[in-house]
């Protein structure tokens, strides 16, 4: 096994909304290798999303650690995290989340503006990637103006456009078609295999699972088995 | 203040009133009929607080406006109807010498005239007193503390005739006897006793025909009409009074057994005779026309004064009302918005709403119940505010007015209070229920998927068939509205004015009662009538229990109509005979509702549009000649076809383009050309000039102060669409030159688009923004104009010093007069006189019947010389400025007129009552004068107290530039030598100096040495400089106060800028999430918002500023604007820049707190949000 990127050690989520308490996670420790495909599944509300964004550094668990390629992400303050997430990370949702008012390419490009290269560069950069998903033709059109597919591979192009260390997928093919889902789920597959790059994909569908290398399954806050598959 | 327009305030009142019922009622009705869609508002309404808070700012901004007018105009009329009781007193009516135009006067009233008219009152049991009065203009002085009035009143009385009148009152209100008065003893009114600072007991000197008199004073009485300043005119310098025995002040002036005045005392006290005194009036009138004394008139009643004093109260309210329209239209626009865009926020549960069974009259009723709690307690707080701002205003106007000696007291009608309450209900009323009925005419499936609607303006079917049907569906909405609104405005005028006369409202109300009933059975099919059937019934309730004997009547239309007794056939035609042609309409619009709303749309709109635009230019233009409906007419035209070609299938980007380059041409015009080329003044209206090249030009359209907000509203329309539509390239643009911007790149980017992509929203908030702006710069730079026209250079004519004579002590010679006085080092370097007199004038071409009042001047040889009055206009002959008053000083005969009697159709603003004087007009084009040839014109001068008459020529008109200060120079300018031998020398002097040293403070120095040289013959000088300067600085604060109301519009815009920002932030919070995961740091967040604020507030402003400057150039450089005159075009940077930051940095203020709390949003659970 390759050296590992992520790290997680008794890491416990409370939600305290003042007049209960929901502890989202209770504990989970998982370690993921630098380039493995980690499917994370279980039942609806077992704390698969928290994990994810608590490990993705977008929340703040309320106890345990999170090593992300060595470095402790608590010890990072705000600032230090989002620039670490706009050049080591990547996000693909399930509901897409592009900006309706820009275009395939500048929704592609918005990551790199952001980590400060030049227009002229992420523009070109932002064109690669959208060739790479196979949408050279559709990269001025607006999300609208898209298929619920075309809409996920822009979100994965945007995702990758900075080559992460890691990209964070929820529920990434939940909201397609099973022939689409198949699509996404292949360019995913091409993409870790070529670039190295580890993704950690929350799912319910035990289809996408199977074609990760492992999957993690969860159940009432915690890790309740593993199953590797390659 | 009792009228507004003419129509008493009353009447405002019950119209608001009833208008607020009914809207109350409609809310009843829902309450009544769905209590959970009015729960259903009222909670959405407290769900966020600092939006709601934003909401109701804005909706209260009208409320504040309309109900700060009445406060202010209210405070300014009730102080001047104070002034005036307090300066009549006991006076009801005051008799002076007729000044009829034909007639000779001669000087003063003969004592047997006063006797004639106590024999003829004598036996009139409403008059309690009559008392002749002689007043003079003298100087008083405390020689001990070497203090002067140079100009005080001094008023002889005759002490058994004064008794009557009981107006000597002390300052404590105690009677003083005239008894008391001796020919050593005198009486001295409050504001001298202050400003010589003389008491009782003390001595004071006056000075008349140049020897000095001294008395001691006998008593402090207060101020009025007899014992200071004079009832009959003289109000520019109010000054404190003396108070003597005829004899003393015959003595003293020596001249004659003469009165100035008579004063008629009615029966009853300060306040209480205003009923009585037109009835004395008439008779008094009829009397001294007929058997009296015809050289005297009725100058004026106290009854006049004080319905004059109300009028200025009105002229108030409306002047603020006006002005307020700017941002009561903003602020309209921003209540549109809010519901528009809380529409937007809840379009999916709307649309799931709609989906499980609510009617789109529901979602209508839940807005409305919405706005209603909005707009109950927005409304209140607006009408308090709005005496809040009133009060400030008037604090304001309070130490304007102070040099004039007016005293402002703030008060309020609650009359007015209920009117800006209920027009502000009435208003945030129709607003809302308007934007409810468009938000819910939605699409389900979009609504609930949050699918874009497709481009509104497209149609489907395209072919002309289709379109006249839309037609007929558009114009269908439009006569049923009319309809709707007849019978309303039935029901109201049936309320307000069926107390008083039955006979009217019968049919009005039988009318209404029977068409609301006959709705209402509509009812069963249409829900759109049911808050009708709810008005009808309050209406009706309401006119039943005030109205009983109609009961009956009601109780029988609802018998024939309702019960079933009567089958419904017979009770219908017999509705229909009765009132058939309503009938006919209504059935005809029931039967015909879903057709017409099946096909209704925009190109049917469109349509409308244009034939209404078309009609109301060629009636504007070619019939009543009204700029209001000619301009506006041509605006809704091309637009209509804007809105055509799209719905043809013409893209909608060229379409509006080229749609609102065309309204800017139109509305800016002779702009572009008249900047290029010089010929491109003559441009201004391309419509005629089309019409004119087949001959059907029509005559110059006329516009008055409306045309100030219509040309507002229409410009920033046409320049909103035009920037929304293109805006986008701006973005392209950026992207160019996104280096500039480095780190920040993305959020310029983002700040764009979402506004961009927003249009109706972003367009809306820029034509408020734009409005207020516009309405600001073109006050502002046409204050500025005007200020260096009148208050320039050219208002100093060429002196330094103003030195005005006392007309009781005469100063022929200046110099001389100066040297006497052991003055003769003053650094004078030279003196012009004016030897000046009221006269009547006339043109030579005209009859006796056209003759009127005005000043004459006599110039001497040295005031040609010196003054420099540049001439607007000069006769044939005459190559320059300098030829002309080179002739003045050869022939004496030769005149100058001040161009301000250059008025066409010039009449008293106060409507006069037939015995006001009327002053002297020369019936010429000014423009005309100036830009053509012509002859001198012979006109007649005629000294009213001698009948002597002189032949004159006039040359030239003064230019108004110089008068705007030196009210004196407002004058007949002839050579001294013409007064000298023909008029008795004038009656007054004026000498205008030029100074070695011309600083203002030498200009001072010489004003106070001539003042104290020649302190006892009373004569006052000033620095012209100062004058000038003091003129501008009130000029600015009246502006500054008239900007500062304008500017509350300010407040609508950045209440909207706020709405918008804080929406966004809610509506946006998955995307911030979203951009806080992809790297967007908490700073960049915040950037981007307030970059989006900000692109909106900057456009907007500067949108206003170019709009409003093009505007305002275009007017001060039109020869029709500015009366002829020309003016050196100038923009005034420092109040524009003033205005901008304080614009751009509230804005900016109000839109930090999103763009903070945007960046403080929690990355995780903004992406789990669902709105």
């Amino acid at each position: 096994m390759d050296e590992p990127i992520i790290q997680v050690t008794d890491l416990v989520k409370t939600y305290d909304t003042g007049a209960v308490c929901v502890q989202a996670l209770r504990g989970v420790s998982l370690t993921v290798a630098k380039g493995e495909m980690v499917a994370i599944m279980g039942p609806s509300g077992c704390g698969k999303t928290t994990l994810l964004n608590c490990v993705s550094g977008i929340d703040e668990p309320t106890s345990g650690s999170v090593k992300i390629e060595g470095t402790e992400l608590a010890s990072m303050d705000d600032d230090r995290k989002t620039s670490y997430r706009a050049r080591r990370m990547g996000f693909i949702f399930q509901f897409y989340n592009l900006l309706p008012v820009l275009s395939a390419v500048e929704n592609v490009e918005l990551p790199l503006l952001v980590s400060g290269t030049k227009t002229s560069e992420a523009r070109a950069r932002a064109s690669a990637v959208l060739d790479h998903v196979k949408l050279t033709e559709w990269q001025h059109h607006k999300p609208a103006e898209l298929s619920g597919g075309q809409r996920q591979r822009v979100t994965i192009a945007r995702a990758l456009v900075n080559h992460p260390a890691i990209v964070w997928a929820d529920e990434p093919t939940g909201d397609l078609d099973s022939v689409t889902a198949d699509e996404i789920m292949t360019l995913m597959q091409d993409l870790n295999e070529q670039e190295r790059q580890t993704f950690v994909i929350v799912t319910h569908d035990p289809g996408i699972a199977a074609r990760c290398h492992r999957t993690v399954y969860m159940r009432d806050g915690h890790i309740e088995r593993e199953e590797r598959h390659r | 203040m009792t009228e507004l327009f003419g129509i008493p305030l009353l009447n405002f009142m019950i119209g608001g009133l009833v208008l607020m019922g009914i809207a109350f009622a409609v809310l009843g009705w829902i309450a009544w009929k769905n209590p959970l869609l009015v729960r259903m508002g009222l909670r959405n309404a407290v769900r966020r607080k600092a939006q709601t808070t934003l909401i109701v700012i804005g909706l209260m901004l009208s409320t504040l406006i309309i109900s700060a007018a009445f406060a202010t105009g209210d405070t300014v009329g009730y102080s001047i109807t104070n002034a005036v009781y307090s300066e009549f007193a006991q006076a009801d009516l005051v008799i002076a010498r007729n000044v009829d135009r034909t007639q000779v006067t001669g000087e003063g009233i003969s004592s047997a005239d006063l006797a004639a008219l106590k024999t003829f009152l004598a036996s009139d049991q409403d008059v309690d007193g009559i008392a002749g009065i002689v007043q003079e203009r003298i100087p008083a002085l405390n020689a001990e503390r070497r203090l002067s009035e140079p100009r005080a009143v001094l008023a002889g009385v005759d002490p058994p005739d004064m008794a009557g009148l009981k107006s000597l009152l002390t300052p404590a209100g105690a009677q003083v006897s005239p008894a008391s008065l001796t020919k050593d003893g005198v009486f001295i009114s409050q504001r001298l006793s202050e400003d010589i600072g003389l008491g009782k007991g003390q001595q004071l000197t006056v000075f008349a025909n140049n020897q000095p008199a001294t008395f001691t004073v006998l008593e402090i009485v207060q101020d009025n009409a007899l014992t200071a300043s004079s009832v009959s005119g003289d109000r520019q310098q109010p000054a404190g009074g003396i108070v003597a025995t005829r004899e003393v002040v015959n003595t003293l002036t020596g001249k004659g057994d003469r009165y100035s005045l008579i004063v008629v005392s009615v029966t009853g006290g300060f306040r209480d005779t205003l009923d009585v005194v037109p009835g004395v009036e008439t008779r008094l009138k009829e009397w001294l026309k007929t058997d009296g004394a015809p050289a005297l008139r009725v100058v004026s009643t106290k009854e006049q004064a004080v319905s004059i004093a109300e009028l200025v109260g009105s002229i108030f309210v409306t002047f603020f009302l006006l002005f307020g329209l700017f941002s009561i239209a903003a602020g309209i626009m921003l209540i549109f918005l809010t519901f528009v865009m809380l529409a937007a926020e809840r379009r999916s549960e709307m649309g799931m709403a709609r989906a499980v069974g609510m009617k789109r009259s529901h979602l209508t009723q839940s807005f409305i119940a919405e706005g209603m709690a909005y707009n109950v307690g927005s409304a209140l707080i607006g009408a308090i505010l709005g005496l809040v701002v009133a009060y400030i205003l008037i604090t304001i106007l309070g130490n304007l007015f102070g040099d004039f000696g007016l005293n402002i007291a703030f008060h309020f009608n609650p009359q007015g209070f209920v009117i800006a309450y209920a027009l502000g209900v009435v208003i945030t009323f129709a607003t809302v229920a308007f934007s409810s009925w468009r938000a819910a005419n939605l699409n389900i499936v979009r609504a609930i998927r949050d699918l874009p609607e497709p481009q509104p303006l497209r149609g489907h079917d395209r072919t002309i068939s289709g379109l006249l049907r839309a037609t007929i569906g558009a114009a269908w909405y439009i006569v049923w509205l009319l309809l709707v609104g007849l019978g309303a405005a039935l029901g109201v005028q049936a309320f307000i004015f069926g107390l008083g006369y039955f006979a009217l409202p019968f049919l009005a109300y039988l009318g209404v009662v029977a068409f609301f009933i006959y709705g209402a059975r509509g009812a069963a099919h249409t829900r759109l009538w049911l808050p009708a059937r709810g008005a009808a019934r309050i209406v009706g309730a309401a006119l039943s229990i005030l109205t009983l004997p109609l009961r009956i009547l009601e109780g029988a239309a609802r018998a024939l109509m309702s019960d079933g007794r009567i089958p419904g056939r017979i009770a219908r035609a017999a509705w229909w005979v009765t009132f058939s042609p309503v009938a006919l309409i209504t059935w005809g619009l029931l039967r015909t509702r879903g057709w017409a709303n099946r096909h209704r749309n925009p190109g049917g709109w469109a349509v409308v549009m244009l034939i209404t635009g078309m009609a109301l230019t060629v009636w504007g233009g070619w019939s009543i000649h009204q700029a209001f409906a000619y301009t506006g007419g041509a605006t809704l035209a091309i637009l209509a076809v804007a809105m055509l070609a799209v719905y043809f299938g013409a893209a909608s980007r060229p379409a509006f383009t080229i749609a609102s380059m065309a309204l800017l041409w139109y509305w800016l015009l002779p702009l572009p050309f008249s900047l290029l080329f010089e010929a491109g003044k003559g441009w201004g209206d391309p419509l005629n000039g089309l019409a004119g090249l087949v001959g059907m030009e029509h005559e110059p359209v006329k516009g008055n102060i409306e045309m100030f907000f219509v040309s507002g509203l229409c410009i920033t329309a046409s320049a909103t669409l035009f920037v929304i539509f293109n805006a986008d390239l701006i973005l392209a643009l950026l992207g160019r030159s996104s280096g500039v911007f480095r780190g920040i790149t993305p959020a310029v980017r983002t700040a764009i688009a979402y506004p961009l992509a927003a249009k109706f929203r972003t367009g809306m908030t820029l034509a408020m923004f734009g409005l207020v702006m516009f309405s600001l710069v073109v006050m502002a730079t046409l204050n500025h104009n005007f200020s260096q026209l009148f208050l320039g250079d050219d208002a100093s004519g060429g002196f330094q010093v103003a030195v005005a004579g006392n007309p009781t002590n005469r100063i022929p010679d200046l110099r001389n007069a100066l040297k006497e006085a052991g003055q003769s080092d003053t650094g004078i370097t030279g003196v012009g006189t004016l030897v000046q007199m009221p006269a009547r004038v006339r043109l030579a071409e005209q009859d006796l019947t056209k003759t009127g009042t005005y000043r004459i001047a006599g110039a001497d040889a040295e005031f040609l010389r010196v003054a420099r009055f540049p001439l607007s206009a000069r006769a044939d002959g005459y190559a320059t400025d300098a030829d002309v008053f080179a002739a003045m000083e050869k022939d004496p005969t030769l005149a100058l007129v001040d161009e301000s009697r250059l008025a066409i159709n010039q009449q008293n603003p106060f409507g006069g009552n037939g015995d006001t004087p009327q002053q002297f007009i020369i019936e010429r084009d000014p423009i005309a004068l100036k830009e053509q040839p012509w002859q001198p014109i012979p006109a007649v001068i005629r000294d009213p107290r001698t009948g002597a008459e002189a032949n004159v020529k006039i040359v030239g008109f003064v230019d108004q530039a110089v008068t705007g200060v030196i009210q004196d120079w407002a004058s007949v300018f002839v050579g001294r030598q013409l007064l000298d031998q023909q008029f008795k020398s004038g009656t007054t002097d004026l000498f205008f100096l030029t100074t070695s040293d011309t600083s203002v403070a030498g200009e001072k120095r010489v004003a106070d040495a001539v003042e104290s040289a020649l302190l006892e013959k009373g004569v006052q000088a000033s620095s012209i400089r100062e004058r000038i300067e003091d003129s501008a600085a009130q000029a600015q604060a009246f502006q500054t106060l008239f900007q500062g109301f304008m500017g509350l519009g300010m407040i609508v815009g950045i209440a909207a800028l706020g709405v918008i920002a804080f929406r966004t932030v809610a509506e946006r919070r998955q995307q911030i999430g979203m951009l806080r995961a992809i790297g967007y740091s908490r700073r960049l967040v915040a950037i981007t918002f307030f970059l989006e604020s900000s692109f909106i507030a900057i456009t907007g402003i500067g949108m206003g500023l170019l709009l409003g400057s093009a505007l305002s150039y275009n007017l001060m450089t039109s020869p029709d604007f500015t009366n002829g005159s020309t003016i050196d075009y100038g923009v005034p940077w420092g109040r524009l820049i003033f205005i901008v930051s304080i614009a751009y940095g509230a804005s900016a203020l109000m839109t930090l707190i999103p763009a903070r709390s945007a960046s403080r949003v929690p990355v995780a659970e903004a992406l789990r949000y669902n709105g």
